[in-house]
């Protein structure tokens, strides 16, 4: 893309990051709401690990298992802050398809763009606090180590790479919306299959074995477990490398076929109508 | 060279037959069955730059499939569009149209919901890639014209009808597009915000030259903006030209209208004007209709004020909307 593109999407990101803020009370909502679920998580799994027989379960410990549980759950917000599934359903339920192409803009970089704007604004409003709570909070009760500068850094990284593999495929499902119009529906199916293979429910190890093998060759574990696991420090050098690489196909892969299934519509769009 | 031209454009939608029913709904997702119903049958003319074209027909005459065939969002069947040199609908040569236009639909908002217009505004300056100082002059003078100031930091979400009609005229200007399609931009508006509107189209007509192609189905709006229509009926044009033309052809028909405070026999007229006036009774009110070309308004008068003890009496021209009702009825022009 040429710089003075990039100009032109930018300008969707602001807008995606002030709409994000135009709502701020009911960030706040999902703040609350996710400070309780990261609670009940916290004693849920305190009480499996007194109910266990020993102190490690499928590898890890307590504290390592509580740490990536809560990473992952806030982790969830900035990458599944992607608006897409809805901007493209109900353009699509609304017949808006058609006069989104008078612009002369991209339509999935649009998306990708405002997409990036509430990645934005939940890394403001929802990220930051939760992350830095949690962390005293393991710090000063479990005394889990805060992760060090460099953890963090390759974190975001990975993170914004999730991200885009997160918009492609919510952006691929909205699409579905040209031939249901039950997005409510699509949006539950679509949540708790992401949030279980993305490994933000449970880390892959405790997948069978023949799943947790599949998993390796589909984008989602990508998306949560990947830059958890960074954060975490499980992860270095050739390993790193490689799944930074995991990362990298699966977005130009999703990209692609964002764009082709896109100009699919657009073209059936074009000629059968809105 | 004329800014957009027409040459026998077609377009057919092919639609499924649907079966009623549940069983009927999965019958039509396996069947290949289709109706086809053409939209719009053969359609020709072009329009000059700076030209302000009515473009009107009844519900669903096709109005709207050539609009968005225009803008190039709907490709021909058959025929071409040309826009100031581009077709509109092909992919490699829409990048030079759609900097060239603007879009109205009345029915829907092209702006960004949660936005104040403000931003939304600025969001367009960045696609449109619009020189600083460029955008400075336009937004100053759109915003003078349209009275913006009042809600230019509220959200879109927010505004009343009126204002949200104003923001999208706004935001299809502020490119300084040389055309401006108006799909009804006065649907639903109250009387003072639509003069406004019309008010500001002519202002904006006046200083940018731009080509304006309005449907609306309101023949104020018409007689207000347009020299020249285009009559669309079940996706053929019945009538293109100027609007006086239309006046002509149909006749300068006056109505006059007068009630009596006694019974009054309608035959004097048959006896004076020998069939060349319409006389109605409706409510106890009479009314005339009649030809200003063949009889004088002072006869008609002078019998009626002879013969009847008038209580009241008015006046009326034929208005476009009466023009046009009939066209549609007769389905000739």
């Amino acid at each position: 893309m040429k710089p003075k593109n990039i100009k032109k999407y930018m300008a969707f990101s602001k807008a995606g990051i002030l709409s994000g803020f135009a709502y701020k009370f009911s960030a706040f909502g999902w703040l609350l709401g996710d400070a309780i679920s990261l609670m009940i998580l916290y004693f849920l799994w305190k009480a499996i690990y007194q109910n266990a027989s020993s102190d490690v379960i499928n590898g890890m410990t307590f504290e390592e298992m509580v740490s990536y549980l809560i990473y992952a759950r806030i982790g969830t917000t900035l990458v599944f802050s992607t608006a897409s599934f809805w901007i493209i359903g109900e353009d699509i339920y609304e017949g808006n398809i058609a006069i989104s192409l008078i612009r002369p803009i991209n339509y999935r970089y649009r998306l990708l763009a405002t997409s990036f704007g509430n990645f934005l604004s939940a890394l403001i409003l929802m990220f930051v606090p939760l992350m830095s709570l949690s962390m005293l909070l393991f710090h000063f009760t479990l005394e889990i180590p805060i992760p060090g500068i460099l953890n963090f850094g390759w974190f975001f990284a990975s993170v914004i790479l999730s991200f885009m593999i997160a918009d492609s495929l919510n952006f691929l499902i909205g699409e579905m919306a040209l031939f249901t119009n039950a997005l409510f529906g699509l949006m539950i199916i679509k949540n708790i299959t992401l949030s279980f293979f993305s490994g933000s429910l449970l880390p892959s190890s405790f997948f069978p074995n023949w799943l947790e093998i599949t998993m390796k060759f589909l984008p989602f574990q990508s998306m949560i477990e990947t830059p958890i696991m960074i954060l975490m420090g499980k992860l270095e050098g050739y390993q790193l490398l490689s799944t930074f690489l995991m990362q990298f196909v699966w977005v130009f892969v999703l990209n692609a076929v964002c764009n082709l299934s896109f100009n699919a519509m657009k073209k059936r769009v074009v000629s059968v109508g809105g | 060279m004329a800014m957009i031209e027409l040459r026998n454009v077609k377009k057919c939608f092919k639609k499924p037959v649907r079966k009623p029913g549940i069983l009927g709904m999965f019958k039509t997702l396996f069947s290949m069955k289709y109706t086809v119903t053409e939209a719009v049958k053969d359609i020709s003319f072009s329009l000059n730059e700076g030209e302000i074209v009515g473009y009107i027909g009844a519900n669903g005459a096709g109005k709207s499939t050539t609009i968005k065939m225009m803008c190039g969002i709907l490709t021909p069947t058959s025929g071409e569009i040309y826009v100031d040199g581009y077709l509109p609908y092909d992919p490699k040569q829409r990048k030079h149209v759609l900097g060239k236009i603007g879009v109205v639909f009345g029915q829907r908002t092209q702006l960004w919901w949660d936005l104040p217009l403000v931003e939304s505004l600025t969001i367009l300056k960045q696609i449109y890639d619009i020189k600083e100082s460029d955008y400075q002059e336009r937004f100053d003078f759109i915003k003078e014209v349209l009275d913006l100031t009042p809600f230019l930091s509220q959200p879109v979400r927010t505004l009343s009808l009126g204002q949200r009609m104003r923001a999208d005229l706004a935001a299809s200007l502020i490119h300084n597009p040389k055309i401006l399609f108006l799909d009804e931009p006065t649907i639903g508006l109250d009387v003072l915000v639509k003069d406004k509107m019309i008010q500001a189209i002519k202002d904006i007509h006046q200083r940018y030259h731009t080509t304006i192609v309005l449907t609306t189905h309101n023949m104020d709006d018409i007689t207000d903006l347009c020299q020249r229509v285009i009559i669309l009926d079940e996706g053929i044009i019945l009538y293109d030209g100027p609007l006086k033309m239309l006046k002509n052809k149909f006749g300068d028909i006056r109505h006059i209208k007068f009630t009596c405070k006694e019974k009054f026999d309608t035959n004097v007229f048959k006896h004076h004007f020998d069939g060349l006036c319409d006389v109605v009774l409706e409510d106890e009110t009479y009314s005339i209709a009649f030809d200003i070309s063949k009889i004088s308004i002072n006869q008609v008068l002078k019998v009626i004020l002879d013969n009847a003890s008038v209580s009241d009496i008015s006046i009326v021209e034929n208005s476009l909307e009466s023009i046009v009702k009939t066209i549609y009825e007769t389905k000739k022009y």
